[in-house]
């Protein structure tokens, strides 16, 4: 080798080198080593999080590369921080840092009721043995993916095998039809929806996500689709069944034994309150980031309106609470607990008269 | 420019106004309140005891999964209608005496409620100056007569929109999200405690007043035993007293009026309809005919308007039909403990003269030695006695028991919506309104 070959191939190696040197930004464009390392050896040294090969060549796991602090420029969300995040009011401030699912950082520091004790970033729930409102079918501790997970696909039980297919294949500017898991709404499979491009850092009417939701008519409708449907795997109850929303088939026309969820509130009978969701009139209201809702139009403009269209103002699970964790009880959006002596009131989004 | 600024001016004024008219209510209920609201220490607790929920959250009624933390709280009822802990009221309560579990409301407003013991006092103690009696609103129910809450439930089922199967019969006269604490403060009537069953999602009688809808035909009676100040709550005069009384007649007649069928299943029959227009009842807007035997503050004069509540608790009485133990400032001298009884003398005698009162305000010859709870002088003696002038060689017993005159039973002629046709006397061939 010519001293010229060994410049080249100095040149390269440091090429590399420095290539591989950027820290785990799990980015699904650009170059394969932001995710993937070939032999897990760099140098002699190992490369992957754990120190161990991973799999699909991965240099991180879910966790790995979904944990970080939020700045508004990075594209891979950040679900989980070392540090507090800022989440301030009701995680929609200007000056907060958390997205739309919150944060783990809440439960993973023992803070069991604030969040999903998900493997690897919290404890099992010391409370909680089985999901509320589950049929108890679901056993074991909950992790990000696969068929203990929320994310990819709920049939395999290795959480990167879940994702395969995934994060390759994504393309953020069609509405999430469910059809494949690339086409599913953050990768929850075939849940349908249209993900802000930021994840809700910042969001406002104006850009946020659109979540997909029924309007039912009956309890037994699982809703198939629907971002409440994914919740209602673990804690069905809570969604969908026999006399667990309504009693009888009063589903929408009588009284609700439960919260409903997957019901578009302009149905509401019972009070008109609803129709001043977010300081509007009853029609075309301004959407809340605090407290959204979801709507069973699929296309890609912005639900930035409700009372606009028909269904545009279901009442999901996650108008209330946050999917990942918050700092406040049951993963909520906003401090309802200390309200109405301190706290927030986000219910009275909805809810208006009871402010 | 200018024109720009005021433009401007008048957009954010009218945003502003608009954003106010939008706020709720709740905070301002008496169960929203931070300070005095409700608490379910189950709830509110700090724990391990509890949750550590705030007074007034909506958590201490409401279980929107009925699960806190993977179980439900104390009581364990499952899910209940309207998200609540504990169902509205068990419909198969068709008659009192209550318990807790019969009424989703008991659970605090009862002397040993297990959830919040709330100490309310009938209306003749909070609002009518008498010493306290019962101590809670289901206690207040268990006595003699009361306000049925299954007919409360049957009455209002499918007549208002609002009100379902479901529903608590309280919430016929009572909005939980808006009613206030009208007993701490009770001659301000803005702390209504009560919505009208056809306008449940407002508080009545905030500005809908006695005085404001009756002016002076409204006469408060008076409050405490020293016969000076007025109902309610022992304003100074009749002025504050009529603009503090809420309008009491409006509120009650959206249900008891003179299209609307209410059966009892107390009296095992339907209601009397109550006619309080200018072509009902005396007490209500129909002038008086003849004279008036009336003690003060009441003058002869008047042409008065009654409010209920002047005769009628709204929840519950040792005496019957919601009779109050307390009116026009003093206790009345007994029990009214049945229907048909001249011991409905006790409450007359509040306001009107028998004979030792005719006797007192010399109109009463001494010689006839009036006596209290005995009404000769109105019915025989007074200008516009119904019975005046001689009665020779007319039988007594056609009104009276055979024997010596006696009293006889009030409610034979007296009672609402009565019309009786004098057949003798002075009077007869005449009708008279005889209430």
């Amino acid at each position: 080798m010519g001293k010229k070959t060994g410049f080249i191939g100095l040149l390269t190696v440091t090429a590399l080198l420095a290539v591989l040197s950027v820290p785990c930004p799990a980015r699904v464009t650009g170059v394969c080593v932001n995710c993937h390392t070939m032999h897990n050896s760099q140098n002699n040294l190992t490369v992957s999080d754990s120190g161990s090969p991973t799999q699909a060549l991965l240099i991180s796991d879910c966790i790995g590369c979904h944990t970080g602090q939020n700045t508004g420029i990075n594209e891979e969300p950040y679900v989980n921080d070392t540090n507090p995040p800022l989440y301030r009011t009701t995680g929609t401030e200007p000056d907060s840092n958390t997205l739309a699912g919150g944060n783990f950082y809440w439960v993973s520091s023992g803070l069991d009721r604030m969040g999903h004790n998900v493997e690897g970033l919290a404890v099992p729930d010391a409370t909680l043995t089985l999901p509320p409102g589950g049929d108890g079918s679901f056993v074991g501790q909950l992790r990000c993916a696969g068929s203990m997970g929320c994310h990819g696909n709920p049939l395999e039980p290795e959480q990167i095998p879940a994702l395969k297919g995934g994060h390759h294949y994504k393309d953020h500017s069609i509405w999430q039809d469910g059809t494949t898991l690339a086409k599913s709404y953050r990768f929850l499979d075939t849940i349908q929806g249209f993900g802000d491009r930021n994840y809700e850092y910042h969001p406002t009417d104006q850009r946020h996500n659109k979540y997909y939701g029924l309007d039912r008519s009956a309890e037994s409708d699982q809703a198939s689709g629907s971002i409440s449907s994914l919740c209602a795997r673990c804690h069905k109850y809570f969604h969908n069944g026999t006399d667990s929303i309504a009693p009888g088939s009063t589903f929408g026309s009588g009284v609700w034994i439960r919260h409903p969820t997957d019901f578009d509130m302009s149905n509401a009978t019972s009070s008109t309150e609803y129709q001043g969701y977010n300081g509007g009139s009853g029609t075309g209201n301004p959407y809340s980031v605090i407290s959204p809702v979801a709507t069973a139009d699929v296309s890609t403009t912005l639900n930035t309106t409700i009372y606009t269209r028909a269904g545009d103002a279901v009442v999901m699970c996650l108008s209330c609470h946050r999917a990942h964790g918050s700092p406040y009880t049951s993963s909520l959006r906003w401090d309802y607990k200390a309200w109405p002596a301190g706290g927030y009131n986000g219910c009275a989004v909805c809810h208006t008269s009871k402010d | 420019m200018k024109n720009i600024f005021l433009f401007f001016l008048i957009f954010l004024l009218s945003i502003l106004q608009g954003a106010a008219a939008r706020a709720g209510s709740y905070l301002d209920s008496a169960h929203g309140s931070a300070t005095d609201g409700v608490f379910r220490p189950v709830i509110g607790n700090s724990p391990p005891a509890g949750f550590g929920y705030s007074r007034g959250n909506c958590a201490h009624c409401h279980e929107q999964h009925a699960s806190f933390a993977g179980s439900e709280p104390a009581p364990v009822t499952g899910a209940m209608p309207f998200a609540l802990f504990a169902t509205n009221f068990d419909s198969a309560r068709q008659t009192g005496p209550y318990a807790e579990a019969d009424s989703f409301c008991f659970y605090c407003h009862n002397d040993s409620g297990s959830v919040q013991p709330v100490t309310n006092n009938d209306f003749s103690a909070a609002f009518g100056c008498a010493s306290v009696d019962t101590t809670s609103i289901m206690s207040t129910m268990n006595q003699t007569s009361y306000h049925n809450l299954n007919d409360i439930r049957n009455f209002s089922t499918g007549r208002f929109a609002w009100f379902k199967g479901d529903s608590s019969p309280c919430d016929s006269c009572h909005n939980p999200h808006l009613a206030k604490r009208n007993w701490t403060v009770p001659d301000d009537p803005t702390l209504s405690v009560m919505s009208r069953p056809t306008d449940h999602f407002k508080l009545w009688g905030t500005i809908e007043t006695m005085g404001s809808v009756y002016n002076t035909r409204y006469e408060p009676p008076y409050c405490s035993t020293g016969l000076t100040d007025r109902e309610p709550g022992a304003s100074s005069d009749a002025i504050s007293g009529r603009n503090a009384t809420p309008d009491y007649v409006a509120f009650c007649t959206d249900c008891h009026n003179t299209t609307d069928t209410i059966f009892s299943t107390g009296l095992g029959r339907n209601l009397l309809p109550i006619d309080w227009s200018n072509t009902g009842d005396k007490h209500g807007l129909l002038p008086m005919d003849g004279g008036l035997d009336v003690k003060p503050p009441f003058g002869t004069g008047g042409d008065y308007v009654l409010s209920c509540l002047n005769c009628h608790e709204p929840h519950g009485s040792p005496n019957v039909m919601l009779i109050r133990r307390w009116v026009n400032g003093s206790a009345l001298d007994g029990t009214i403990a049945t229907y048909q009884t001249p011991d409905w003398s006790y409450l007359c005698k509040k306001c009107h003269l028998d004979d030792k009162d005719a006797e007192d305000a010399g109109l009463y010859p001494p010689a006839y030695n009036g006596q209290p709870n005995i009404w000769r002088y109105v019915h025989h003696v007074s200008a516009d006695a119904p019975y005046g002038g001689s009665l020779a060689g007319v039988q007594c017993n056609l009104c009276h028991p055979p024997g010596p005159p006696g009293p006889i039973n009030c409610d034979n002629c007296h009672y609402h919506g009565a019309v009786i046709n004098i057949t003798v006397g002075s009077s007869a061939g005449t009708s008279r309104r005889a209430f």
